[in-house]
């Protein structure tokens, strides 16, 4: 059976004939990698040898990726674009806009390394609130705890990142509001 | 296809699919917060919405294919 590199470095095997999983091969594969976080991660009985396949969504479905993402993956860095506070969140634009809500917190245009510095440290990335998974990658919402520079409290707000292979989550934007109970 | 990045208004060409389901609905409008590329060199786009449908996790993923531009030049109210 020919070898597929699984997204984790792992390898996995494909039908041969047409390019794809076969459903046997799928279901197996699936099966035994949420065995696997069970054991290791939510009853702690991982031995250290344990590897775990990064979501192949082939293979997985939205289940096991939150599984993964709340068990497995170990965010180790949060990467956040500067323009993507300079010349988004802190703008105010015509939808979507937070530049208003973010300045009454005290952030704005003057200090977007405060913003920056408040997201990667206070973002709970083994809470996943939900997440989305396709051809395009993995994509999740963790809950923030933005400081409020003004009335010294913690404000909660909602972050959406896309997580990568190599640990690290890369910020697309953060929610504010309509966050359900 | 190069999407603008930030303050753009975009719509959603047509209804979007994945896997079968049913994920936006044509005329959906909203903004791309974030252009990149996947693992096999697709380009996509973060498609963030206000619309209350999507409300519970309103940031979708599309191909640039699946929004049009609405208003490049569209100017927001003073704060």
């Amino acid at each position: 059976m020919p070898e597929k590199k699984g997204g984790g470095g792992q390898s996995q095997t494909y039908d041969s004939q047409n390019g794809e999983y076969t459903e046997e091969e799928k279901s197996a594969r699936l099966e035994e990698d949420k065995k696997k976080i069970v054991l290791a991660k939510i009853y702690h009985l991982d031995d250290g040898k344990e590897t775990f396949v990064f979501p192949d969504p082939e293979v997985h479905d939205l289940e096991y990726a939150e599984l993964y993402l709340r068990f497995v993956a170990e965010v180790e860095t949060a990467v956040i674009n500067p323009t993507k506070l300079t010349q988004y969140l802190l703008v105010k634009q015509p939808k979507n806009d937070k530049s208003v809500f973010l300045k009454g917190l005290g952030y704005d245009l003057s200090n977007p390394e405060a913003l920056s510095k408040a997201i990667s440290e206070k973002t709970f990335f083994n809470q996943v609130l939900g997440c989305r998974f396709n051809s395009f990658g993995l994509f999740f919402v963790a809950p923030t705890m933005l400081p409020d520079l003004v009335g010294f409290k913690l404000v909660r707000v909602r972050t959406v990142w896309q997580y990568n292979e190599d640990g690290t989550a890369r910020f697309i934007t953060m929610l504010v509001g309509g966050e359900k109970q | 296809m190069t999407i603008p990045l930030y303050s753009r208004v975009m719509t959603v060409r047509d209804v979007v699919f994945d896997d079968g389901d049913l994920v936006l609905k044509k005329g959906t409008i909203g903004t791309v917060v974030d252009v990149a590329k996947s693992k096999d060199g697709k380009e996509y786009v973060s498609f963030e919405t206000e619309d209350p449908r999507y409300a519970a996790f309103p940031v979708f993923q599309l191909a640039p294919e699946d929004v049009h531009l609405v208003f490049e030049d569209f100017k927001a109210p003073k704060s």
